[in-house]
C-alpha cells in the first residue's frame, strides 16, 4: 500500500493533464467544428447512385454550415450556406445539389444553384473542366466524383477564398453520409475536426497548441498558420484488405493537397494529380510483406481496389486477407469498403496509427504505431 | 492523514496542469478514436445457430496487431446480462491479422480453425516469414519482454476447437440464461422461478458482447477477476480490429459493420500488474477492480462516454428505419454471485428526448403516479428500433419520420464503481474524489446507428458522443449540448 502511494505520487507529475474533453488531437466522433466527407460519388443521370449527407447541430443556439464541393485534384467547385436552427438536421442529397441544383431550403434562403453554373459543377466534377478555369481541375470520370467540408461559419455569404474572416470555432456539429451504389449501400459517420481550443469571433486568431492544422495551407497570414484551429488528420494508416471470391475490399483514401486548388500557377490544382505514397507495404495472413506499387501517384480523393497497382502486390501465399500498411506523409483519411455478392457491403474507418499531432513516420522505418 | 495528503498532492498537480497543459499528446486523451487499441469492445453480436450458415444470422470480427512484437489477444464473450461466459486466447505474431466468426463458436465449437482438425490458426510456434524490409519484419514470437514465462507453454497448443457440452451450454446460456449444468458455478434455476438465478435474457439468437484484451499469456481467467488485472492484462496500444454482422436473405442479403470500439491504455507500456499513475478519473474495467483498493484505476482503460445523440429515420419515401445497438456499463463488480446478474437485465436510463426535423422534442409522458418520466431500463446490450417508443420517447405531432435522439444513458451509478457513496453516504466527484453534491460518477456506454431499407440498403455508423467518458454527465434536465470544456 506504502509502495502503491509513493508510486502514484512520483509518476503523476510525469504526465500532463490532457484527459479534458475537447483537449486532444485525436478524430472522434464527437461535436465539432468541421466535418469532412472524404469521398463523393453521383451518377448525375440516375438516382441509383448518390452520396448522402445529414448534418446536425447539437447545441441550442443557431448556426451556419458552409458546405464546399471540391474536385478530385482538390479545387473548390461550388459552395453554399445550410442553416440550422438549434437542434436541426439537414440532410442533403448531393443529386439533388449536382443533378438539379437543388440546394437545401434553410433561413440562408440560398436559392438553387443557376443553370448555368450547374453546368460549370458537373463538368468540373466529371471531366475536371469548368469555363471558370482554362487548366484540368480534376480527373475524368463518368460520375460526379470528389469531396466535401462542411465549416461553422458566421455568415450565409461564407466565401471559399476569403474562408477564415467568416471560419467559426464552435464544436456543435456532428454528421454522417450514405453511399447508395444502385441496389446496396454503405455509410459512417462524418470525420469530426475540432476546434482546439473552441469559441471565439470569426476572423480572431486564438492560439493554439495544434503543431498543425487541418486548413494550414488555406490561411493567409504566414504569422498566424493555424488560425483555423482545427485539428490535423494523421499521415499513416492500418487499412485491412480481402480479395476473395466471395469478398473484397476497396479503399476510399482522402489526402490533403500539396496547393490550395487554383486554378493556375504555384497553387494549382494540377499538383494535387499525382501525390505518391511515402511508404507502403502489404501484409498477408502470415505477415508476410511486400512493398512497392504503381510509381504513379494519386490524387487528393478516390477509390481504389484492393487488388489496384497504386498498392504493394499481394503475396504468392495465395492468403485472400491481411492489411495495408500507408503512409502518405500528410494528413490523410482512409475508409475501407467491403463488398460480397449478392448485396453484402460494410464501410469501416481504417485505423490510423497516431493522430494528426504525431510525428511523421519515416520511410522504411519500424512499422507500428506512433509514439 | 495519508489520504488527505495524497489528495493535496493531486489537486495541486492537477492544477499545475491546468495552467499550462500539453494538450497534444498522443495516446493522452479520453477521446475513443479508430486508433491503436490496448483493448477492443464489440458493443453487440447476434447469432443464429440454429440455422445453416448460409441463411444464418451472424456476427464476424477481426484482430489486428499493428506492431512488430507478437501479442497475446484475450477474447472474452459477455451475455447481455455482463456474465462472462466464455474466454479464449488468440496468439498474434507480430503484423498479424486473425477473423473469427462467432457462428463458428455457436455452432461449431470452433474457435479459430487451423491446418488440422481441433488445431488453432494460431500459436506461439507460428513460423515468423522473413521480410523484404527492416520495418515490415515481425519479431520472433518470443520477443515481447511483456509476456509471461509460461506462455511459451500455454500459448504453444492453444485449442482450436472446444466441447460439444460446453457449446450446448453456451447457446443456452446466451439464448435463455440458463446454464445446463453447473460447470459454472451456476446451477440452472428450479421452472417457474422467472429471471432469478439466471445470467442472461431470453431471444431466439445468441446475444452479447465481447471484450478483447492485449494480454501478458493464454489465461482462462476473466476481466471480472481481480487476478486478471494483477496478472494477466497488459497495456500495449498495438491491436485494431473491425466487425461485420451478416444477414443472409438470399438476393435480399445485406450486412452492416464498422470498427470496434478502440480503448487505449492512458499511459501504455508497462508489465502485467504494474502500478503506474494514470490521469484518467476512472477506467473502462472500473468496477471490476474493487478487489484493488489501492489502485482503481490499475487497468488504465478510457471510460467511454455516457452521453449520445444518434439520428433516426421510421418510414418516408425511401423506407428507412432505424434501430440502435447500445452498449451499457453492467452496476455488478467481481463479487458478483448467480443470483445478482438479474440486476443487470434493467439498468436505468437517466433521459432521453426525441428531436424531430423541426426541432420539435417529444419526452416521456409522467406515469401516473408521480414520479419522473423516463425510459425503460435496458440490458447491458440490445438492438432496438428508434421507434420502439418503451424505451425511447414517442413521436411528434408534426408527421416527421426523422430526426435524432438525446440518450443520457447514466445508469445512477453503482456502489461497485470507484467513485460512489462512501460511509457514512458521502458522494463523491469522479474527477477529483472529493465530497460533492453532485454525487456519483456516471456509467459508461456506446451507442452505434444502424440503418436499413428494403431490398438491401444498410448501413452503420458510430453515433455521435456529446462528450469523452472524461466529461461530466449532464443531469436530467439539463440544457442538451455538446459536453462543457472544462479546460481554462
Amino acid at each position: 500500500m506504502r509502495t502503491a502511494l509513493a508510486l502514484l505520487l512520483l509518476a503523476a507529475p510525469l504526465f500532463a493533464a490532457t484527459t479534458n474533453n475537447d483537449d486532444s488531437c485525436d478524430i472522434a466522433v464527437q461535436p465539432a467544428a468541421t466535418l469532412l466527407l472524404p469521398y463523393f460519388d453521383v451518377d448525375l443521370k440516375s438516382r441509383a447512385a448518390t452520396t448522402l449527407i445529414t448534418l446536425q447541430n447539437v447545441s441550442p443556439k443557431a448556426v451556419i454550415a458552409n458546405v464546399t464541393l471540391w474536385t478530385d485534384w482538390g479545387f473548390p467547385v461550388v459552395n453554399f450556406p445550410v442553416h440550422l436552427t438549434g437542434y436541426d438536421v439537414q440532410g442533403i442529397n448531393l443529386y439533388d445539389v449536382l443533378a438539379l441544383g437543388n440546394l437545401p431550403p434553410t433561413e440562408c434562403h440560398a436559392g438553387n444553384i443557376a443553370p448555368s453554373v450547374l453546368a460549370d459543377v458537373q463538368s468540373a466534377l466529371t471531366v475536371g473542366g469548368s469555363s471558370a478555369c482554362k487548366s484540368t481541375i480534376g480527373f475524368f470520370h463518368l460520375r460526379a466524383v470528389g469531396y466535401a467540408t462542411i465549416d461553422v461559419v458566421s455568415t450565409c455569404a461564407a466565401k471559399n477564398g476569403d474562408l477564415f474572416s467568416t471560419l467559426l470555432y464552435d464544436n456543435v456539429l456532428t454528421g454522417d453520409y450514405q453511399q447508395i451504389q444502385n441496389d446496396h449501400a454503405s455509410g459512417g459517420p462524418l470525420v469530426h475536426i475540432r476546434a482546439i481550443p473552441e469559441g471565439g469571433a470569426a476572423g480572431v486568431a486564438g492560439a493554439t497548441q495544434l503543431p498543425h492544422t487541418f486548413y494550414e495551407r488555406f490561411m493567409p497570414d504566414p504569422l498566424a498558420q493555424h488560425a483555423d484551429r482545427r485539428q490535423p488528420l494523421p499521415s499513416a494508416f492500418a487499412a485491412r484488405t480481402l480479395s476473395s471470391d466471395a469478398l473484397s475490399s476497396t479503399l476510399k483514401i482522402w489526402r490533403e493537397g500539396i496547393t490550395t486548388g487554383a486554378c493556375s500557377g504555384a497553387q494549382a490544382s494540377s499538383s494535387n494529380s499525382s501525390m505518391p505514397f511515402a511508404d507502403a507495404v502489404r501484409f498477408d495472413e502470415h505477415e508476410n510483406a511486400t512493398v512497392g506499387g504503381g510509381p504513379l501517384g494519386i490524387g487528393v480523393t478516390g477509390v481504389y481496389p484492393n487488388r489496384s497497382t497504386i498498392f504493394p502486390p499481394l503475396s504468392p501465399s495465395g492468403d485472400a486477407g491481411g492489411w495495408l500498411y500507408l503512409n502518405t506523409g500528410g494528413q490523410s483519411w482512409m475508409t475501407v469498403a467491403m463488398f460480397g455478392a449478392p448485396t453484402y457491403a460494410t464501410e469501416a474507418t481504417a485505423t490510423a496509427l497516431g493522430n494528426g499531432c504525431s510525428p511523421p513516420a519515416a520511410k522504411n522505418a519500424q512499422i507500428g504505431p506512433l509514439p | 492523514m495519508r489520504v488527505s495528503a495524497f489528495l493535496l498532492a493531486f489537486l495541486f498537480t492537477t492544477s499545475i496542469f491546468a495552467a499550462n497543459p500539453t494538450t497534444t499528446s498522443n495516446d493522452d486523451s479520453c477521446d475513443i478514436a479508430v486508433q491503436p487499441a490496448a483493448t477492443l469492445l464489440l458493443p453487440y453480436f447476434e447469432v443464429d445457430f440454429k440455422s445453416p450458415q448460409s441463411t444464418a444470422v451472424t456476427t464476424l470480427f477481426t484482430v489486428t496487431n499493428v506492431s512488430n512484437q507478437p501479442q497475446i489477444a484475450h477474447v472474452t464473450l459477455w451475455t447481455d446480462w455482463g456474465f462472462p461466459a466464455l474466454t479464449f486466447s488468440i496468439f498474434l505474431t507480430g503484423y498479424d491479422v486473425q477473423g473469427i466468426n462467432l457462428y463458428d463458436v455457436f455452432a461449431r465449437a470452433i474457435i479459430a480453425p487451423g491446418s488440422g482438425p481441433g488445431v488453432s490458426g494460431t500459436s506461439i510456434t507460428t513460423t515468423v516469414p522473413v521480410n523484404p524490409t527492416s520495418g515490415s519484419q515481425p519479431g520472433s514470437n518470443t520477443s515481447n519482454p511483456r509476456f509471461l514465462s509460461n506462455a511459451a507453454t500455454v500459448c504453444a497448443n492453444l485449442p482450436g476447437v472446444f466441447t460439444p457440452s460446453l457449446m450446448v451450454d453456451l447457446q443456452q446460456i446466451f439464448t435463455t440464461g440458463i446454464p445446463v449444468d453447473n460447470a459454472y458455478g451456476c446451477p440452472p434455476p428450479p421452472p417457474g422461478t422467472g429471471a432469478a438465478d439466471r445470467l442472461g435474457g431470453v431471444h431466439s439468437n445468441a446475444i452479447g458482447y465481447a471484450t478483447i484484451d492485449v494480454a501478458a499469456t493464454c489465461s482462462v481467467s476473466t476481466p471480472a477477476q481481480s487476478a486478471y488485472y494483477t496478472g494477466v492484462l497488459l497495456y500495449d496500444n498495438v491491436l485494431t480490429g473491425d466487425y461485420q454482422q451478416i444477414v443472409p436473405r438470399s438476393d435480399k442479403s445485406y450486412a452492416q459493420g464498422g470498427p470496434l470500439v478502440h480503448i487505449r491504455a492512458i499511459p501504455e507500456g508497462g508489465a502485467a500488474g504494474s502500478l503506474v499513475a494514470t490521469n484518467l478519473p476512472y477506467t473502462f474495467y472500473d468496477r471490476y477492480t474493487a478487489g484493488l483498493p489501492s489502485n482503481r484505476n490499475i487497468d488504465r482503460r478510457q471510460p467511454l462516454p455516457s452521453a449520445f445523440a444518434p439520428r433516426f429515420i421510421n418510414g418516408g419515401p425511401n423506407g428507412f428505419n432505424t434501430s440502435l445497438k447500445i452498449w451499457r456499463e453492467g452496476i455488478l463488480g467481481s463479487d458478483a454471485v448467480c443470483k445478482d446478474f438479474v440486476r443487470n437485465s434493467a439498468v436505468p436510463v437517466v433521459e432521453a428526448v426525441r428531436f424531430d426535423e423541426h426541432e420539435n422534442a417529444t419526452i416521456f409522458v409522467p406515469p401516473p403516479i408521480l414520479a419522473p418520466p423516463q425510459p425503460l431500463p435496458t440490458p447491458l446490450t440490445m438492438s432496438v428500433s428508434t421507434a420502439n417508443t418503451s424505451f425511447f420517447p414517442p413521436f411528434t405531432a408534426s408527421g416527421d419520420v426523422g430526426g435524432w435522439l438525446y440518450l443520457n444513458l447514466n445508469n445512477g451509478g453503482s456502489n461497485a464503481y470507484s467513485v460512489s457513496i462512501v460511509p457514512p453516504g458521502i458522494p463523491r466527484d469522479f474527477r477529483t474524489n472529493t465530497s460533492t453534491t453532485t454525487g456519483l460518477r456516471q456509467s459508461q456506454n456506446w451507442v452505434i446507428t444502424s440503418m436499413f431499407a428494403e431490398p438491401t440498403y444498410a448501413t452503420e455508423a458510430t453515433a455521435l458522443a456529446l462528450g469523452n467518458g472524461c466529461s461530466p454527465s449532464p443531469k436530467a434536465g439539463a440544457q442538451i449540448a455538446p459536453a462543457p470544456n472544462p479546460n481554462p
